[in-house]
């Protein structure tokens, strides 16, 4: 086989990178965004722009956003997700990461009332949104009753999922608040999880509504 | 919600009683998981979090080959881009060295054996940055004959020879372990059956595939010392030596912290191979490092190995079973830890059953799959599959039930199995035959409408910890105040062990259990463990503390009898104080009691009091394995450590046209007597359940000459939430075994009669799930994944 069809072949295997996709949506923007937020500095060296592209790009802009009912601006680089602007720049950790496709959810915000995977929203996107993140769930150092829920009936087990399952959650809860099993399961189907098998995720939002009965918690004697 | 079975724990009170244990005060409660808070506020110490002021992005560059020969790695492009700091290859003495077995560079230089092997290192300001640089790294490969099967890799005359020199065991180029189990006259036993089984069962690759990708933080200290956090679950046994070896410090110059949490391990975070790269990037530049996995790199960096059967047993009418014969063929680009899955899976050959003989080879080759790593059950759900599959079909043959063909060759406790050893805690038979009371109470199979079938399976199941490198310790340190810090390595998966740990404890000192704290976990100051991995975390971290229980009371009531004017065995304690038995009224707080400091007067402040659990022989007795048969030598060795069993039952929907397979009802159970029945719950439903139901149903894993295609959830499929039974449909059973041979102590084959759990319970699950489709397809299907195009092309459809 030639170099060059090794090359071509090898191509074909590689998955999609979210940055070559993001390359190419930053080109895309380029067009439009440059001209209306001024270009300031040169694209850093990276994957080539497509053709017909401009030479210069922005690199970032100033985005206003509402956290967890806090107005603040901020200044992000055009190649952020709203997952990495959460966590890096805003110090908010509870948003964690598992695989920055958006085949997790573990990084899933609501974003003006619609959870999300925020590793799948620019953060340049998300310029004038309304967002809540685990940090808003439990504001004040006041555990809320899903999340009070989940501990009792030990929702989670290393845990890594369960701000973005929370999240999932709690954006359906705030528009249902009775959801059947099937609603629920729908809700918390972009979740992944790989210790709990979602049994009792499922089963805490069914508790936490009041169509299941908590189980008991005996203190001493026999346990039934 | 489906039923939730507690076995009833009178017997065990009592007996906990006579030792002067409250018992059931915390042990055996459903105690609210410490974690919980941390974690549905994403605050809890996972590795993933812990970020230091300037930190370098670590990112490794991996080979997309399965076999290939490195022809050149220019590096200078890389070097050049802005924000880049480090760019290393081979050449750079810290990365010249082997990892693991020995057999597996740091960085590869003139070879790359597997997908994803890395072959270069950068470290950049920001992860921009470093993916620029990887991708201006130029490595120019020739691509070489791959190997995928371990069979063939196994070939006294394999296409492929790996490995220069070869280590050629058993006269096999590729074959680098061999592991033999001799009992008993095969040939007569195998002749005198009535019926016999054959079968060929396989298992290819699947990835641990935590949410959570493998990360590590390391930083340089001005005294020449090095900080690792890694996302391990143990540090003593692997990743702490591994990183201090690999970067050439004394272990004491590496200060190594394991997770609040571990985020996920299931047996692929047992090696710290981040650890690796991040203290190497720090000692070389001097700042903090941190190596994150993505996405892609989590899901090829460790799997479990592609498993090959060849198995045969055989029984008489009657269905007294008679002879088994196994051969297990697995592979990996590297050795890792696979020869001691082929010890797991001997001891799991042996099983639960009685037969008269025994052949058993394991066979471990080097083949171009997927890098390897333990695997959620060390083996046992692999062992369980082939001879569960089997059982099924003897019992089918015979015309018997296949829980009455279980239950009359079940070995008894007490007896001694094929390999000789005193087999222990045996509550299969109770727990299959509460699984098949579930599964009754289902009722006739439901009807459905065409083209969907029905189907029902069950399955036994078994996981036997060996006693490898065992040691464990465990400190307690007495506060003054009545508070008790438990200072252990065993690291917390998830598994809830933060918990049992404090619930050990509670209940062994007989405090309030909010008086425990759990220390981290960190090399400075924690004894050393080896867990936790092949569930042995509970038995043998609470083996350590209860032992640590004993021995402090017995330390302090020496103290406290001049003081009472009693004897020490007359003396109990309660809620931090020490009375004489039944007289709460003279009692004195323990800190009476701490012993004095050498020179000065009074007692001391605090009270450090250590326990621990040492093998072989305070718990494996005097005796030794021969290496030909596999035999154990002496009276009372064994190289099983514990026996945990496990039994699953399922009822599937077969749809005949699209091939798909729908779990629709599922009951599961094990036995022993559970630290927290919540937790051992939850090992169930997501461990046994689901991890089972996705590795035998959607966790298929493809690939073209050893380049896998499986690199996102996207295209190698967990199980979500639609894929699993609903809640009414779930049953659980705990069911408690406190046999005979626990003999007169409460801590002889379990502390307080708990056992690992967290494994075991993966071992029935995809043979009841096989088992099921068999019943409702009327095919027998012997490789999983059944995805639908495998389901059609049994039913001829495809």
């Amino acid at each position: 086989m030639s170099e060059e069809k090794k090359e071509e072949k090898k191509e074909e295997k590689s998955v999609v990178s979210r940055r070559a996709f993001i390359g190419g949506t930053i080109a895309g923007l380029v067009v439009g965004a440059a001209a209306a937020y001024g270009a300031t500095t040169m694209m850093p060296a990276g994957p080539k722009p497509p053709v017909g592209a401009p030479k210069e790009a922005i690199r970032g802009k100033f985005i206003s956003l509402t956290v967890n009912g806090k107005a603040t601006s901020l200044w992000v680089d055009a190649r952020w997700s709203l997952a990495n602007t959460l966590r890096n720049s805003q110090g908010l950790r509870g948003t964690v990461k598992g695989c920055d496709y958006g085949e997790c959810g573990s990084c899933t915000v609501i974003v003006d009332g619609r959870a999300m995977p925020s590793c799948m929203v620019l953060a340049i996107d998300a310029d004038g949104r309304t967002i809540q993140t685990i940090e808003g769930v439990s504001e004040g150092g006041k555990l809320s009753a899903l999340q009070e829920t989940m501990i009792k009936h030990r929702a989670f087990q290393c845990g890594f999922c369960g701000p973005g399952f929370i999240m999932s959650a709690k954006a359906l809860l705030d528009k249902k608040s009775r959801p059947t099993e099937d609603e629920i399961r729908e809700a918390l189907s972009g979740n992944v999880c790989r210790c709990t098998g979602y049994h009792r995720i499922v089963e805490s939002l069914l508790i936490v509504t009041g169509q299941k009965q908590p189980l008991e918690r005996i203190s001493s004697g026999a346990i039934a | 919600m489906g039923k939730r079975f507690v076995g009833d724990l009178t017997q065990f009170k009592d007996k906990m009683a006579q030792y002067g244990y409250s018992g059931l005060r915390y042990f055996g409660q459903r105690v609210d998981d410490v974690n919980g808070p941390g974690i549905v506020t994403g605050t809890i110490g996972w590795t993933f979090n812990v970020s230091l002021p300037g930190m370098l992005v670590g990112k490794l560059k991996r080979n997309p080959y399965g076999h290939a020969k490195i022809t050149s790695i220019d590096t200078s492009k890389a070097e050049r881009i802005s924000g880049v700091v480090f760019v290393g290859t081979a050449k750079h003495p810290m990365f010249a060295g082997k990892l693991m077995f020995g057999d597996e560079p740091v960085l590869c230089d003139k070879e790359v054996w597997s997908n994803n092997d890395p072959v270069a290192i950068v470290a950049a300001e920001t992860l921009e940055a470093a993916e620029d640089a990887l991708d201006a790294i130029d490595v120019k490969y020739e691509e070489l004959p791959v190997e995928m099967d371990p069979e063939a890799a196994a070939s006294p005359s394999p296409s492929v020879v790996q490995k220069s020199p070869p280590p050629n065991k058993q006269g096999r180029p590729n074959c680098f372990t061999y592991v033999p189990l001799i009992y008993g006259d095969l040939d007569k036993e195998m002749a005198a059956s009535d019926v016999t089984v054959e079968m060929n069962p396989e298992l290819p690759p699947d990835p641990h595939g935590t949410p959570a990708p493998m990360s590590a933080v390391a930083v340089w200290n001005g005294d020449g010392s090095i900080s690792v956090w890694d996302d391990v679950q143990n540090i003593h046994a692997v990743p702490w030596p591994t990183v201090a070896g690999m970067v050439g410090l004394a272990q004491e110059m590496v200060h190594f912290h394991g997770p609040e949490v571990c985020a996920g391990g299931f047996g692929g975070k047992n090696a710290g191979i981040a650890g690796v790269y991040a203290a190497m990037l720090t000692i070389i530049t001097h700042r903090p490092a941190r190596v994150l996995y993505d996405r892609t790199e989590g899901l090829l960096h460790v799997s479990r190995p592609n498993w090959k059967w060849k198995i045969k047993i055989g029984a008489k009418k009657d269905g007294t079973l008679t002879a088994i014969q196994a051969t297990a063929y697995i592979g990996g680009p590297y050795g890792r830890f696979l020869g001691g899955l082929l010890e797991r899976a001997r001891n799991g050959i042996t099983g639960s059953y009685r037969w008269k003989a025994v052949k058993y080879d394991g066979y471990a080759s080097y083949t171009n799959a997927q890098n390897t790593l333990s695997y959620r059950g060390y083996s046992s759900p692999e062992t369980c599959y082939a001879v569960e599959l089997a059982i099924d079909e003897l019992a089918k043959k015979l015309g018997m039930d296949n829980l009455d063909l279980r239950l009359k060759n079940y070995l008894n406790e007490g007896e001694r199995n094929a390999m000789n050893e005193i087999f222990r805690s045996m509550g299969e038979p109770g727990v299959a035959k509460k699984i098949r009371e579930f599964m009754d109470a289902w009722g006739p199979k439901p009807s459905v409408p065409d083209p969907w079938v029905v189907g029902r399976g069950f399955s036994g199941g078994n996981k036997y910890t060996q006693g490898t490198m065992i040691t464990n310790t465990a400190h307690l340190k007495f506060k003054g105040n009545g508070t008790v810090e438990i200072i252990t390595d065993s690291m917390d998966l998830g598994t809830g062990l933060n918990t049992v740990w404090r619930q050990f404890v509670a209940e062994g000192l007989n405090i309030p259990i909010e008086k425990t704290v759990k220390l981290e976990v960190n090399t400075d100051y924690a004894p050393f463990t080896t867990c936790s991995y092949s569930s042995m975390a509970t038995f043998h971290g609470g083996y350590a503390l209860v032992n640590a229980t004993m021995n402090a009371k017995k330390l302090l009531f020496a103290n406290a009898a001049p003081i009472l004017k009693a004897k020490p065995e007359d003396l109990e304690t309660k809620d931090g104080k020490i009375m004489v038995k039944g007289k709460p009224e003279g009692a004195i707080p323990w800190s009476q009691a701490f012993p004095a400091i050498p020179g000065q007067p009074g007692p001391a402040e605090e009270l450090m009091v250590s326990g621990g659990i040492y093998a072989p022989d305070d718990y494996q007795g005097p005796g030794k394995m021969d290496p030909a048969t596999s035999q154990c030598l002496g009276p009372y060795f064994r190289s099983v450590l514990f026996h945990s069993h496990q039994a699953n039952a399922a009822e599937v929907f077969v749809n005949k046209e699209t091939g798909e397979v729908r779990v629709n009802k599922w009951a599961g159970g094990c036995d022993l007597i559970p630290a927290n029945p919540t937790n051992v719950e939850g090992q169930l439903e997501g461990g046994s359940l689901v991890m089972g139901l996705g590795t035998t149903l959607t966790e298929a894993r493809w690939q073209d000459k050893g380049m896998y295609l499986g690199k996102s959830y996207l295209d190698w499929k967990i199980p979500t939430v639609m894929d699993i039974p609903k809640v009414d449909n779930v049953d659980t059973a705990l069911v408690p075994v406190w046999g005979e041979a626990h003999g007169d102590n409460p801590r002889i084959d379990a502390p307080f009669g708990a056992k690992g759990t967290a494994e075991g319970v993966q071992a029935p699950t995809a043979p009841c799930i096989a088992n099921a489709v068999a019943d409702a397809i009327g095919v027998r299907l012997t490789t999983i994944p059944f995805t639908p195009d495998v389901i059609l092309k049994a039913l001829g459809k495809a």
